[in-house]
């Protein structure tokens, strides 16, 4: 063995004492994010759309159903693309762009909307299945089962022919179909965390059962649950335009993507342009939180990390 | 494995009792069929009679005891429009939907498996980069948007296709399956065999282009497990060449979760099949139910959601066999 050189004599320095803190863990995988290519380029779509959509009065040159004395050019209805309309105007001769602008706004609102309700109560349902066990886990989880046995636009389509057509009942059709996913997730890191020995430790210093579940075990279930609802954000708002192209969400004359792919479907082999332009906002939507999605799994979870370049 | 079928069948059963308790439900909460089977001659009294003769008056544990009986006995009621008995209008709308699905599954078999091969054998590559980006593509692309988008293109501009329907006007297909494209074959009609391949082409590309992306990636992220197990370097150390690695070694195990990747796709390709049938005038089950649910024809909605849905469960109870019969891991846990 070789002799070690002296250490040096140690030095007390306040300062990096301080700074030394750990870096608190969303910064760290708010960095990774923003290094993963495809998740920063989701990041950057998302933006972009939500920008579009707080700012479509600003943006858009006209109010989405201008036609006549709104008009701030005298009418022409499907025009093609040109400087005053670069869209082209629709049969009405609205001016297509201030109309995917204001779209953008539905469909936000609707995939946020749905996944929220989707989160919450998925959560409440697999958290009470996952920590209570027994005859109440069954019954969530045959019931949840049941949902996953149809397929999804059905279902929704199911729920709509009860509640009747409208954006409302769309927004609950879409977020009901997506609670099985959540409730799984939660309720499988639940049934994960719920025999760990932190817990037992909670529970002999006399946490509440309730304190236990939502200060100690649900936290644990926080990083799928944010890959879920990204990717299913992305999916809600897949449904519900395709339900509006169905006829079953709002009425004309709503600036909503599905509904005026539809609205403009006859006009596909003169003015295949207004068809085309509210197929792609939904596809760019659609891409944006399936890139982010994915980008937080690889951030999120450990096993994946290295996988990708 | 006997043991293990009958406990995955056991499971089922209550999943198919919860859904006819939906579709039974569905018919309860869309209200009184009084009106709507007497129209003009509604009157309390005649309601009355219809409620006792169809056992309405009954508690509705009772009620759903009959409809449970008169389903599994293969009744499914009538349609308020056409007067059919349901179950006859499914033998012509279900075979359309079965051909358009498998077709589309064909399709997306053969374009994703290799796509997610060769993005696997090239991990970190531009071609693995652009491989996954196209199937990220893929997913987040609207059925009815491309489907409309083929037929302007192809249908219309180029006139390759045509773009509606399952066969042209005149041309005869002998209906043995209801499969048009087979039925051709079996009935040695190379006329009837080429138009209905023409008409299936542009609906069966257009819904299989979600399940392709997701068997795409599915196959690269099982190819690369794989990959990185210690008996493909022991391959690679014995000097086999890097094809017969990823075709004789790798592709067998990883095609396992890639089956149960194509089994749950079949859930969505019934969903998509609605989009997809309403785009290109398929007269299949997906175009039923809507046009059922805008007509308010509530027993045609019932019984096609109770198919759908009961096609779902017997496929995924398929797929979760044969996936044990291929991974005898499965079986004994």
């Amino acid at each position: 063995m070789t002799h070690a050189p002296p250490l040096p004599p140690p030095t007390v320095d306040l300062a990096s004492l301080t700074a030394a803190q750990p870096r608190p863990p969303w910064r760290t995988a708010a960095r990774r994010v923003v290094r993963n290519r495809l998740a920063l380029a989701g990041l950057v779509i998302i933006g972009g759309l939500v920008a579009a959509a707080v700012l479509a009065p600003v943006l858009a040159r006209e109010h989405p159903n201008a036609a006549g004395i709104w008009a701030v050019a005298p009418r022409e209805s499907r025009a093609a693309p040109s400087a005053a309309h670069p869209l082209g105007t629709d049969q009405l001769g609205r001016d297509q762009l201030s109309r995917m602008l204001y779209g953008a706004r539905v469909s936000l609102v609707i995939g946020f909307a749905a996944v929220s309700l989707a989160i919450v109560a998925g959560t409440l349902l697999g958290a009470l299945a996952g920590y209570l066990g027994g005859w109440v886990d069954t019954v969530v989880m045959r019931l949840m089962d049941v949902m996953l046995a149809f397929p999804s636009i059905l279902l929704a389509l199911a729920i709509v022919a009860l509640t009747g057509p409208g954006l409302m009942n769309v927004l609950l059709a879409v977020g009901i179909i997506s609670i099985p996913n959540y409730a799984r997730i939660v309720r499988s890191s639940v049934l994960a965390e719920r025999h760990k020995e932190y817990v037992d430790a909670t529970v002999a210093l006399g946490a509440s059962r309730r304190r236990v579940l939502f200060r100690h075990v649900l936290p644990n279930s926080l990083s799928p649950l944010i890959v879920a609802a990204s990717l299913g954000i992305g999916t809600a708002i897949l449904d519900a335009a395709g339900l509006g192209f169905l006829g079953l969400g709002g009425r004309p004359p709503l600036a909503e993507w599905g509904l005026m792919l539809s609205d403009n479907r006859q006009k596909l082999f003169s003015e295949w342009w207004l068809v085309a332009t509210p197929g792609v906002a939904i596809m760019l939507t659609v891409l944006g939180f399936n890139l982010l999605g994915d980008g937080l799994r690889d951030v999120l979870d450990p096993r994946l990390r290295g996988r990708r370049g | 494995m006997t043991g293990f079928i009958v406990r995955r069948i056991a499971l089922t059963v209550p999943v198919l009792l919860g859904i006819t308790l939906f579709t039974f439900a569905f018919l309860k909460v869309t209200g009184d069929p009084c009106a709507a089977l007497l129209g003009e001659r509604y009157t309390p009294e005649r309601c009355e009679q219809i409620r006792v003769r169809y056992g309405l008056d009954q508690p509705p544990h009772v009620q759903y005891g009959r409809y449970l009986q008169t389903t599994l006995g293969g009744d499914l009621g009538r349609s308020i429009l056409t007067r059919r008995p349901v179950t006859s209008e499914l033998k012509i709308v279900f075979p359309a939907t079965v051909e358009l699905a498998l077709a589309a599954m064909l399709i997306a078999v053969c374009a994703g498996i290799p796509l997610g091969v060769i993005a696997a054998a090239r991990h970190n590559s531009a071609v693995d980069l652009g491989a996954m980006v196209v199937a990220l593509v893929g997913v987040s692309m609207p059925v009815f948007w491309l489907g409309l988008m083929l037929v302007y293109a192809l249908a219309f501009k180029l006139g390759w296709f045509p773009t509606s329907g399952r066969l042209s006007a005149g041309v005869h297909v002998e209906v043995v399956t209801g499969l048009y494209v087979l039925d051709s074959v079996l009935g040695r009609n190379w006329d009837g065999f080429w138009d209905a391949l023409h008409h299936l082409a542009l609906p069966a590309f257009a819904l299989s282009t979600i399940p392709a992306a997701i068997v795409a990636r599915i196959t690269r992220s099982a190819m690369l497990d794989v990959l990185g197990q210690d008996y493909i370097r022991t391959a690679r150390a014995k000097g086999l060449g890097e094809r017969a690695v990823i075709a004789r070694h790798a592709l067998a195990n990883a095609l396992l979760p890639v089956v149960t990747v194509v089994g749950l796709q079949t859930g969505f390709l019934l969903s998509g099949a609605v989009l997809t049938e309403t785009i290109f005038a398929w007269p299949g089950m997906g175009r039923w139910i809507v046009d059922a649910i805008s007509s308010n024809d509530v027993p045609v909605v019932q019984g096609g959601v109770l198919v759908f849905a009961t096609v779902f469960v017997v496929v995924n109870l398929v797929v979760d066999i044969s996936y044990a019969w291929l991974d005898p891991r499965i079986r004994f846990t």
